[in-house]
Formats: structure tokens, C-alpha cells, sequence
């Protein structure tokens, strides 16, 4: 055979053979058939162990309650019992180690992802308890009413009426109320004293009934028996504003 | 006209010629083959009941936090897709950000063409359907790939040789569930992985784990005491697109035919 055909055929083959070369070095050892066979298993073996090492973020509820046992008890027999604590308190990584403090997602939309009233029939969604977002106290964290460890409000027994609520149970509903007297003398005052037992309003009673007379808060205000007898206090008087603005109207 | 010594070198030249790669082959002895197919211990599997979902995401955002999945960026390993029949007959899919923040209202979202509000009073069938990487049997995303960058482990869970990926995108295209993106960072092909590093060290994978209401369980279909492989062998399962033969290992429990 003539040189011009011996020629390229002797390039082509070198090249060949760099080719071999090159792959011998560059492909890792342990690529190879392995298990799957040509069509599945044609792979870096060690690529699976890649995959292996990486950090576990979620570390699930039997790590949280070791330490935080008062929190779980709090969440027995709880609709909340179900979702993970890192659901809410962000993933825990490797605290308490890093990070030291987890950052707790307590915004109103967090909530909505379940609380978000959409009445699917097919989906256990309808059955969930719901909001309409947009109404519902609009912009106020949900967290600032109800206990996310302890959602449910507590329901007096029927038969006796005479139990009184602590005033947090109001305050879902009357919200405005309740963020009103806080911090102000009355706010050591059951709602109840003045606003009757609740019961099981908004069932029953449909609605409750003011006390509004002069005895009731003669009870503690003794030394004002002679101050404008005859009158209703809350005329002049805003119960839930006692302290600074005590009058309804200034002079 | 050839001659007989012409032909001889001739042949002799191509045969060498083509023996030389072949000889750079991996032959398999049939003894070779069943050995590295041996049977392992555990198949992965999962178990979806749309019955439970709740369309609250917490799956999605612990996958996205757990992975390293770009919390903002478009794209996800898992998703959860809402679908609303209305009783004008028309169906409804979206799913918002990959249900990343959960459903938290009733229009639908329709992309560029805006939200459309659903009125409650006309849903006949409203449902969540959570979404993942199907871990098929026979994966058409691995067959597809020209280096040998993804594989089926003997576990039976589809993992990704990110050292080895050349962003070629032909998995992307190939995998007919829409499981597969390019990771925004690592500019490789990614996928859910049935979060290899929990199932391995016997936790849950995020997303299962995170699922209050047991929406999401995994299991290894191997062992007949597993609940998953209890509801799968016992309850009405259906698997997704099994008109492609792709043989997925996530089972669905609720499934309609409007599910693609």
C-alpha cells in the first residue's frame, strides 16, 4: 500500500491511542458497570458516597423533646401534635451547637398554609379549621392570640356555667378590647367581673350581659361612695382606659 | 481487480483497526453481570395519599432547606400541585412557587395571565397532589445520559454524579414526570435523591418527615413488614404515567385521571 494511505491511517492511530491514554488518566478508577448493568449502572462508584456525607438539617421531633420535654408535654393531645417542630422553629442543624438559637417563623402565613379556610370537598383541607385571611384580623400575628402549642381555646364543661375563663379567651374574638386594657390597672380584672360569665359564648350565651352599675365598682373604689352619687361611673369613666385617660371626655 | 494478498491485508488492517477499541471494552462474563446485579437488602419506595394532603408546603420547604435547593429561585426537587374541578366542567392546576408557602388562597394561579378566582360555592372537586422524583425502574433520564453522570443505585433511588454532569440537559428532557432541573448553582442536572443521607442513617426523607399528616411516608418495598409496602401490596395504588413503562416506585393513593 502506497505511503498516502499509511500516512493518515498512522495519525488516526495515534490519536487513537492519546485517546486511551488521556481516558486512563482522566477517568476515575472506579468508573465502571456496577450495579444496574449498561442501561442503569454505568457510573463513579464513589458518587454515591458524595450523596452519603452530606449534613442532615432536620433532625425531627425525638431530638427537640429531649431537651424541650415541657414543650411536648404541652403539645399532648394537641391538633398540633402532628407537625414537627422544625416546621415552624426552623431546621435545627446542629444545635444547640450551631445554631445556638433557632429563628422561629412567626408570621401569619406560616398559620395560613393550613388555616387558609378553602372548603374542598375532596381534600382533608375542607376539614380543617379555617380563616378567611382577609377578615380575620387582618395583619395581626396569629401566634399574638392563640398558643401554637395549645390552639385549642378552653371549653368550659356545659353544665357549669360558673367557670371562669382566663381573659386570653376573650381576646381572639375581642381582640381590640382586651389589647386595650392590657397594661393599664384593670387589666388584673377578669372580663367576666363586669361582662358576666361567658359559658359558651358566642353559642350560649348568644350574648352577654354589662354590668354596668355604680355598685359594681364601688366593690373596689370605695372611697368614691360620695364622688357624683347617684351616677353611672362609666358615664365619665372608660372601664378598660382606667388609668391615664380615665375620663372618657377631657375637660 | 483485488488480489488475494490485497484482500487479506485489507482485512486484516480493519480488523485490527476495530479490535483495537473493543479490546479497550469491559467484557462482561454472564457470572460478572449477575454478581454486580445482586439482589440488595433494600428497595426504596414511596407512598403519596392525596387524600391527606392539605396543600401546606412544609414538604417543599424542608426538601429546599435540607438540599441546599435555592430557597427563592423557581424551582424545586418536590413540589405539590392543586387541581380544582369546577361544575362548569373546567379544570383547574396550579401550583404556586412549587407550594413552597402552601395554598393559602382560592384563585388559581395562572402564571402571566394572573389569578383566577374560584368561587367555593362551584367546586365539585378540589384536591393536593404532592410531586417527586418517581425513582423509576427503569429510568429513562439514566438511559439518556452520554456520560455516564447518573445511575440507579442498587437501592433503587436515581442520583446525580454532579463531579461528572456536563449540564447537557438531556435527562431534563427525557424524564417524562418533569422531576429534573439544573441546579442555579452547581450548574448541573438535580433531582430529589429520596434524601440519600436521611434514609441511609434510618430517618425519613425532609419531606416525609416534615408532612403532618402522613401525606408522604417512605419505605423499603423489600421488607413485606413495611406499612408502605403494606399499603401498596393491599390498598388500590396507582403509579404516575405508567403508559411509559418507566416503572415508578412512588405510589399514589387517590390518584384521579386528570393527574398527569
Amino acid at each position: 500500500m502506497s505511503g498516502h494511505v499509511w500516512r493518515p491511517l498512522l495519525v488516526v492511530l495515534v490519536l487513537v491511542g492519546l485517546l486511551f491514554v488521556f481516558r486512563h488518566y482522566y477517568v476515575p478508577d472506579d468508573f465502571g458497570v456496577h450495579a444496574g448493568g449498561y442501561s442503569y449502572g454505568w457510573y463513579r462508584q464513589s458518587a454515591i458516597q458524595d450523596w452519603r456525607w452530606l449534613p442532615i438539617r432536620y433532625q425531627g421531633r425525638q431530638t427537640c423533646v429531649k431537651c424541650h420535654a415541657d414543650e411536648a408535654t404541652d403539645l399532648q393531645g394537641m391538633p398540633h401534635v402532628v407537625i414537627q417542630c422544625e416546621n415552624c422553629h426552623g431546621p435545627a442543624n446542629k444545635h444547640p451547637k450551631d445554631p445556638k438559637k433557632l429563628t422561629i417563623d412567626r408570621t401569619r402565613e406560616l398559620c395560613l398554609r393550613c388555616h387558609a379556610k378553602l372548603a374542598y370537598p375532596s381534600s382533608a383541607r375542607g376539614g380543617l379549621r379555617g380563616i378567611d385571611a382577609a377578615t380575620h384580623h387582618p395583619g395581626e400575628e396569629c401566634v399574638s392570640c392563640h398558643n401554637p402549642h395549645k390552639p385549642l381555646l378552653p371549653t368550659p364543661a356545659a353544665s357549669d356555667v360558673n367557670v371562669r375563663h382566663d381573659n386570653q379567651y376573650c381576646r381572639p374574638c375581642h381582640l381590640d378590647q382586651v389589647d386595650v386594657v392590657t397594661g393599664m390597672p384593670h387589666q388584673i380584672i377578669y372580663c367576666e367581673s363586669c361582662h358576666g360569665y361567658a359559658g359558651n359564648h358566642p353559642t350560649d350565651p348568644a350574648k352577654l350581659t354589662i354590668d354596668k352599675s355604680r355598685t359594681l365598682c364601688l366593690t373596689c373604689h370605695k372611697n368614691m361612695a360620695e364622688h357624683n352619687v347617684g351616677r353611672v361611673c362609666t358615664t365619665c369613666h372608660d372601664p378598660h382606659k382606667s388609668s391615664l385617660q380615665f375620663l372618657r371626655f377631657q375637660p | 481487480m483485488m488480489t488475494r494478498k490485497e484482500f487479506l491485508k485489507k482485512t486484516a488492517i480493519v480488523a485490527g483497526g476495530v479490535l483495537i477499541p473493543v479490546a479497550a471494552l469491559e467484557v462482561l462474563t454472564p457470572e460478572r453481570l449477575q454478581a454486580i446485579q445482586a439482589d440488595k437488602a433494600v428497595r426504596w419506595g414511596f407512598l403519596v395519599d392525596t387524600q391527606r394532603c392539605v396543600g401546606c408546603g412544609f414538604c417543599v420547604k424542608a426538601c429546599k432547606l435540607e438540599n441546599d435547593v435555592p430557597y427563592d429561585a423557581d424551582a424545586s426537587r418536590t413540589w405539590v400541585e392543586r387541581y380544582v374541578l369546577t361544575s362548569d366542567g373546567q379544570f383547574h392546576a396550579d401550583s404556586p412557587e412549587e407550594g413552597r408557602n402552601g395554598f393559602t388562597v382560592g384563585a388559581i394561579d395562572q402564571n402571566e395571565s394572573g389569578m383566577l378566582p374560584i368561587d367555593p360555592k362551584t367546586i365539585e372537586k378540589a384536591y393536593f397532589v404532592p410531586k417527586l422524583c418517581n425513582q423509576c425502574e427503569n429510568p429513562p433520564c439514566v438511559q439518556v445520559c452520554p456520560v455516564g453522570a447518573t445511575f440507579r443505585t442498587p437501592e433503587g433511588v436515581v442520583l446525580v454524579d454532579r463531579t461528572w454532569c456536563i449540564g447537557c440537559g438531556y435527562c431534563i428532557m427525557a424524564c417524562p414526570y418533569g422531576a429534573r432541573f439544573f441546579h442555579p448553582e452547581y450548574h448541573t442536572a438535580e433531582k430529589c435523591t429520596f434524601c440519600y443521607h436521611r434514609i441511609n442513617d434510618g430517618l425519613p426523607s425532609a419531606c416525609a418527615q416534615a408532612c403532618p399528616f402522613g401525606a408522604r411516608q417512605i419505605g423499603d418495598l423489600k421488607d413485606p413488614e413495611d406499612p408502605v409496602t403494606k399499603t401498596i401490596q393491599n390498598e388500590r395504588v396507582m403509579v404516575l404515567k405508567s403508559e411509559f413503562g418507566t416503572r415508578p416506585q412512588v405510589y399514589y393513593v387517590g390518584l384521579d385521571w386528570e393527574v398527569r
